[in-house]
């Protein structure tokens, strides 16, 4: 008796040695079957994955205690322990859904974004520059989104109701003061970087983040690119000018360098298509460009960029003013030349470190210099002694601006993609006017120094895969107003279905009064508006719905009166503005041909500056609708890209039409425009290259942007003489080829390395 | 001095080859089989799945990590969303560089120079450069590890099948590349019964394939739709 149970004790273990069935159910939290997870005992080879009902199976030979564990992607890892006795075991598991930037809702509402990296946008940076009548512009590309206006005759992009400086653009996280090259009036202007060297765009037409400040109406925030792939030497000539450029890449491929320079003359140009307006000196621009970009560590990226830009127009038209003499004889030219020198130097730095924290730090200096003079000239190109004109009659104008900025981000990432991110800013701007003018003979100096610091902190919560939000507060002082600021935002996200989703987004938005203002009024505090949107995205393959709400309220707007006397310059103006817009883009419907659609309403008004009474503003059209289309025959390598623009008319003010209730009640034509543009990619040898035709309104479309007015009525005949706003010429036509030797290095790793 | 490392490298090489535990041997063969007649995501997905499992025990070997990842490429050849299929990509991608800090075998930088290619699929208009460049340097090392790899050629055959003649691309060198990469397979003997070796079908087949359209049509390039190789 003794003998058999020591006998059984022995045999025990051997017992148990037979392999142990497991098996299971894996489920989520609301009770679905998950398929594909893999179950596995720890520290063997043993598991199985479930099948298409959950459930899964195997056999282990492991005894005693140990450990199973289910992990799924985008799912948290589930471990149970388990006994294995050689008995059947069945264990479930119930995984919970983690939150996944592949699964995450993302906020939506006011922004457009332009990246290849990011998943789901709706452009590609390569888009900014195929969109017809961009001209190589990344704010024309904008302009063909929903919420901006064609004011293809000012400088600045024109979004939601709100003027040009209204929207500010930041370049990796700091403020551009500059980002659009020199202007004359009426002509418009362009924006100063070239769009090739940034891989994003985010495009916000309201309630933009916490990071960013001093922009009432939208914020443009580009991002830069990172290591080239490789050295390369380029070459470009076209209708406009020449350039040249090289990027070297070094052989640990940890760094890079680059120069470009540009020259841009549009004299011969002019000689061949006509313009409407007289050249002295066509636009001429010198630029050269610098980069310089390390990888610091694994994570840290380090990138320096500089730009010199030299530009020189001198232009002549008739004196609108003169007209109204109906005298031929005494018909004037206004002269305007501008000569700019611009420099900017952007230095930024990131890098990722323990814990999730990750650091951006950028830093930026700017001088701008406008040498500007007007004049009002006779026939035989003399400066006017006619008493109606003389005080107008030579007037030239400095201005100088030099910027320095300091921003600091630190960004601390917690589970399940939220988290919290704040830094500070601060901004040295002086600003100097030198003005001097015929009568008296007098100058007028003006000179501000502003220290504009900002705090700010920010917080992504996410609840669910499904639902998303974001707080953030601004606080800014600027020393110029002597003012703060408390500026907080707000967003939300919910995703309705698969490809559906809901956003809105709130907040308060701060700007201080435009320079000349300021100068001339030290009491003056901040505009504000308040900024209300309601989004929904459908987003199937290939296409994308988006229709947005908005309304926009404006405080404390800038008001002066007719005459510009300084004690009348006040925070009095308000404004709203409201409306709806459509984004609809397809890269299926149309076999091969990827297009979109985009429309505004816009229903806005407001008192600012000179106006008697709060009416819709002439910088803004009721309905503007684009259809931008792509189509790129891979075989063939050859693309054709158009866009057709349309808005309705602009009010603008007519001072034959005296009574108050008639202050800007006129409206200019509808605008209609046509681009088109054809690109064919060839390698000839080792070369590269590009050749692009694209020309702009090739229908002749008339376009009116406004109306000029005559200043004094000098015949007395009751009627101020008017000429309309038009581009300089009906068409305008790039022709360019681009040509870029690649030096790829790898071959000359693979010698060095043998 | 270069030749006794050089002789001690394959010293410990080899004996790390004879270290390999049986069971371990036995398990990814079993599994590679399956891997072969793997016909649905679900299959090449429990496939990865099981060489995980001998992943997470066999933290020295680079072979387990080297098939999961090769799994998850081959299953985004059965995806449509661009989405999924980089989801996919991202997960290959870490694993092949878990797999490179132990090993520095050619055969991972051909897998990574297909994963690249791959990405290239979802929108070859933005992604034709960058990832082309890619995938195409990490071949050009893979050739200084071990030239006679026929799977580089196999997979610089695929990349010129898909670009465009005046891109240095195209079917004629497409072949010229498939052709050399025949006479490798010939060849080519795997260090061990469960190392990579695979492409010699598929390669055969494109031969087929281009030669077939060489001879029947004009057409000089193929529609990027799915640039992956198949299996």
């Amino acid at each position: 008796m003794k003998y058999t149970f020591l006998l059984l004790t022995w045999f025990v273990p051997f017992m148990v040695l037979a392999d142990t069935k497991i098996s299971g159910v894996v489920k989520d939290q609301k009770g679905e079957t998950l398929i594909g997870v893999n179950v596995s005992l720890i520290g063997s080879y043993d598991g199985a994955t479930s099948n298409v009902n959950g459930e899964y199976q195997f056999e282990t030979s492991k005894t005693d205690s140990a450990v199973l564990k289910a992990s799924y992607t985008g799912y948290s890892t589930q471990e149970i322990k388990v006994k294995l006795t050689g008995k059947d075991l069945k264990v479930d598991f119930t995984l919970k859904e983690k939150v996944t930037d592949l699964k995450a809702v993302v906020i939506t509402a006011g922004a457009f974004e332009a990246s290849d990296e990011k998943k789901g946008t709706v452009l590609k940076a390569l888009d900014i520059v195929t969109t017809a009548g961009s001209n190589g512009d990344s704010y024309g590309a904008l302009k063909t989104l929903p919420g901006t206006q064609q004011t293809n005759d000012r400088e600045g992009l024109f979004v939601r109701g709100g003027t040009g400086a209204e929207t500010q653009t930041f370049i990796d996280g700091t403020w551009v003061r500059n980002a659009f090259s020199a202007s004359i009036p009426d002509l418009g202007a362009r924006g100063r970087f070239n769009p090739f060297i940034f891989k994003g765009t985010v495009f916000s037409s309201g309630g933009y983040s916490a990071l960013y400040g001093q922009a009432l109406s939208s914020a443009v925030i580009l991002e830069s690119i990172d290591l080239p792939e490789r050295s390369s030497a380029n070459f470009n000539l076209s209708s406009v000018g020449l350039g040249a450029s090289y990027q070297q890449l070094s052989k640990s491929k940890k760094s890079s360098w680059g120069i470009g320079y540009n020259y841009v003359n549009l004299t011969p140009y002019f000689a061949l298509i006509k313009q409407n307006i007289q050249y002295k000196t066509a636009p001429t621009v010198h630029q050269v460009d610098l980069n310089y970009r390390v990888k610091t560590s694994k994570s840290g990226m380090l990138k320096f960029y500089g730009y010199l830009n030299l530009t020189n127009i001198d232009i002549q038209r008739s004196n609108i003013t003169s007209l109204d003499y109906l005298d031929a004889n005494k018909e004037y030219q206004d002269r305007y030349a501008i000569k700019n020198q611009n420099i900017y130097g952007n230095l930024s730095y990131k890098n990722y470190f323990k814990n999730d924290w990750k650091l951006n730090l950028g830093a930026c200096v700017s001088y701008n210099h406008d040498d500007i003079a007007t004049q009002i000239l006779t026939q035989q190109n003399q400066l006017v002694t006619d008493s109606n004109f003389y005080s107008s009659s030579d007037v030239s104008i400095e201005n100088q601006n030099n910027v320095a900025t300091v921003k600091v981000v630190l960004d601390k990432g917690l589970p399940d993609l939220n988290a919290i991110r704040f830094g500070a800013e601060y901004i040295y701007n002086q600003d100097k006017t030198d003005l001097s003018l015929p009568v008296p003979i007098n100058a007028i100096n003006y000179q501000t120094d502003e220290h504009y610091k900002a705090l700010f902190a920010e917080g992504d919560i996410y609840l669910t895969n499904n639902l998303a939000g974001k707080i953030g507060v601004r606080a800014e002082h600027s020393s110029v107003l002597n003012a703060f600021n408390l500026a907080p935002r707000a967003s939300m996200a919910y995703k309705v279905n698969k490809a559906g989703q809901l956003s809105v987004a709130y907040g308060i938005f701060y700007q201080k009064p435009e320079q000349q203002y300021i100068f001339k009024n030290s009491q003056l505090g901040y505009m504000r508006a308040d900024h209300y949107i309601v989004n929904y995205q459908f987003q199937p393959k290939d296409r994308i719905l988006r229709a947005e709400l908005y309304y926009k309220k404006y405080h404390d707007l800038i008001k002066t009166n007719s005459y510009g006397y300084t004690n009348a310059i006040s925070n009095l103006g308000k404004g709203y503005a409201q409306g709806f817009e459509v984004f609809y883009r397809d890269k299926k419907t149309l076999k091969g041909i990827d297009f979109w659609i985009s429309y505004s309403f816009i229903d806005t008004k407001r008192e600012f500056l000179n106006y008697q009474k709060q009416v819709q503003p002439d910088f803004v059209a009721t309905h503007t609708a684009n259809f931008v289309f792509k189509k790129f025959w891979i075989k063939k390598m050859f693309g054709i890209n158009g866009t057709y623009t349309f808005a309705t008319g602009r009010p603008y003010y007519n001072p034959n039409l005296q009574e108050a209730e008639n202050f800007m009640s006129e409206k200019t034509q509808p605008y209609h425009n046509f681009s088109i543009s054809a690109n064919y990619l060839r390698t000839i040898k080792k070369v590269f290259s590009v050749w692009v035709l694209s020309v702009n309104n090739p229908f002749g479309f008339k376009q009116v942007y406004g109306y000029n007015y005559a200043f004094r009525d000098l015949n007395q005949n009751n009627n101020y003489f008017s000429k309309p706003i038009t581009p300089p010429a009906k068409q305008f036509i790039f022709l360019g080829v681009f040509l870029s030797w690649g030096i790829d290095r790898s071959q000359e790793a693979i010698d060095n390395n043998l | 001095m270069k030749k006794i490392i050089f002789s001690l490298l394959l010293l410990v090489n080899g004996a790390m080859v004879f270290a390999a535990k049986p069971e371990y041997v036995q398990m990814m063969s079993g599994v590679l089989q399956k891997m072969k007649d793997a016909k649905s995501i679900e299959a090449l997905e429990a496939c990865a799945n099981n060489f995980s499992r001998v992943a997470a025990v066999e933290k020295e070997e680079w072979l387990p990590n080297y098939y999961t990842a090769m799994c998850y490429i081959l299953e985004t050849s059965m995806l449509k969303d661009g989405k999924e299929i980089d989801a996919k990509l991202d997960k290959a991608d870490a694993l092949i560089t878990q797999a490179r800090d132990i090993s520095n075998s050619d055969e991972l930088l051909c897998l990574e120079s297909w994963s690249k290619s791959t990405r290239i699929g979802v929108d070859p208009m933005t992604r034709g450069m960058k990832y082309g460049m890619e995938s195409a340097q990490l071949l050009n090392r893979a050739t200084i590890v071990n030239q006679n790899n026929p799977r580089i050629y196999y997979l610089q055959a695929m990349s010129a099948y898909f670009t465009p003649e005046k891109y240095g691309g195209g079917k004629v060198k497409a072949l010229e590349l498939l052709k050399k990469a025949q006479g490798l397979f010939e060849t080519f003997k795997p260090s061990s019964e469960i190392m990579p070796n695979w492409g010699k079908e598929q390669n055969q087949a494109m031969i087929e394939t281009v030669t077939k359209e060489m001879n029947g049509s004009t057409d000089d390039t193929a529609t990027p739709n799915n640039r992956a190789p198949r299996k």
